[in-house]
């Protein structure tokens, strides 16, 4: 167990990731309101785990649209979100997660939160960390096809819909307030365990249950975005390894599916032997 | 991965990716994500 190792440059990501919620959920007043906006915006998916029922929201959520489309009365292969999972994750790859992704930022703000011993690996951690696949394949994907109108997921799960969606709309609107049950008691338990565990281990919704994470993890070796490596410059100091967020090594695995692309690695370098840029190197072709 | 074969999966998909946008909105459902979308989603929040 270790404590939280700080990274010169953090703040902006931090800026980052905080404008990038502003600019995917722009209207705030919906929040006060207990509404969501119904613009016409809607029709393009958001690159994170952006919930359409946060009230602020102007973009489809991409796990919702697409257990929509498979959970409809008459299931249809959902062309249009893989369209748009496709164009994002090969061009950046999980730096959606690192720099975009709301909940992500959530999660790593909670992270910083000093006082508690911070976890970075443990037995099992890299097995469980395959949990991600079998949410996509089962809950996302599976489920849905079999049981018409429920987006399993979304509705057992996602931390984000409760977060950003389900505490401000029932904090706001009596109507819904009012037909508040176990389902939303279930989500709330769900959230917070997340929430507390984030104070341990960084970012473990990322790590071992998000479907939208592992859809770009799977595009990561081929995006353009990209941690690209000079081994020639490496001195083998080692400051690289603590730093990674999803604990992994980043001097060995640069193009792993875990990679969320954050940076932190590149910074913490003191002889800029891991770049995060655009286009494949020579070196990361092995 | 050899480079060649990088880039060939990579433009592939990147082509199928436009072709499903495009696809997708011919065939309505672009749509049907905005309908969706523009309606507070009660299993999202728990409720539904």
């Amino acid at each position: 167990m270790a404590k939280a190792k700080r990274v010169k440059g953090e703040w902006k990501r931090l800026t980052v990731q905080a404008a990038a919620f502003l600019v995917q959920n722009p209207k705030l007043h919906h929040f006060f309101l207990g509404t969501i906006d119904q613009g016409n915006t809607k029709i393009v998916c958001a690159p994170g785990l952006n919930c359409y029922s946060c009230p602020a929201a102007i973009g489809a959520c991409p796990i919702g649209s697409l257990q929509s489309a498979l959970s409809a009365k008459k299931p249809s292969f959902p062309f249009y979100v893989l369209g748009f999972l496709l164009l994002f994750g090969l061009a950046f790859g999980r730096w959606i997660c690192g720099w975009l992704c709301p909940f992500g930022w959530v999660q790593d703000l909670i992270y910083k939160i000093p006082f508690f011993k911070k976890i970075r690996t443990f037995r099992g951690d890299k097995y469980l960390r395959l949990l991600k696949y079998a949410v996509l394949a089962i809950l996302v994907i599976l489920l849905p096809l079999l049981d018409t109108l429920v987006p399993y997921f979304c509705k057992y799960v996602c931390p984000s819909g409760t977060l950003f969606g389900a505490i401000p709309l029932t904090l706001f609107n009596a109507g819904l307030r009012a037909q508040i049950g176990p389902l939303f008691w279930w989500k709330i338990g769900v959230l917070t365990a997340i929430l507390l565990l984030s104070l341990l281990i960084s970012r473990p919704f990322c790590r071992y249950l998000c479907p939208l994470g592992a859809i770009y993890g799977l595009m990561n070796r081929i995006a353009l975005l990209g941690l690209r490596p000079e081994p020639d410059r490496c001195v083998h100091c080692g400051k690289c390894e603590p730093v990674c967020p999803m604990g992994i090594d980043p001097k060995t695995q640069f193009d792993s599916m875990e990679c969320i692309r954050c940076g932190r690695c590149a910074r913490a370098c003191p002889t800029d032997a891991l770049n995060l840029r655009f286009g494949w190197s020579k070196n990361s072709q092995k | 991965m050899k480079r060649y074969l990088k880039t060939g999966i990579f433009v592939a998909l990147a082509i199928a990716g436009a072709a499903f946008i495009v696809y997708g909105i011919a065939s309505g459902q672009a749509v049907a994500v905005l309908n969706k979308a523009i309606r507070i989603c009660m299993e999202c929040i728990g409720i539904g």
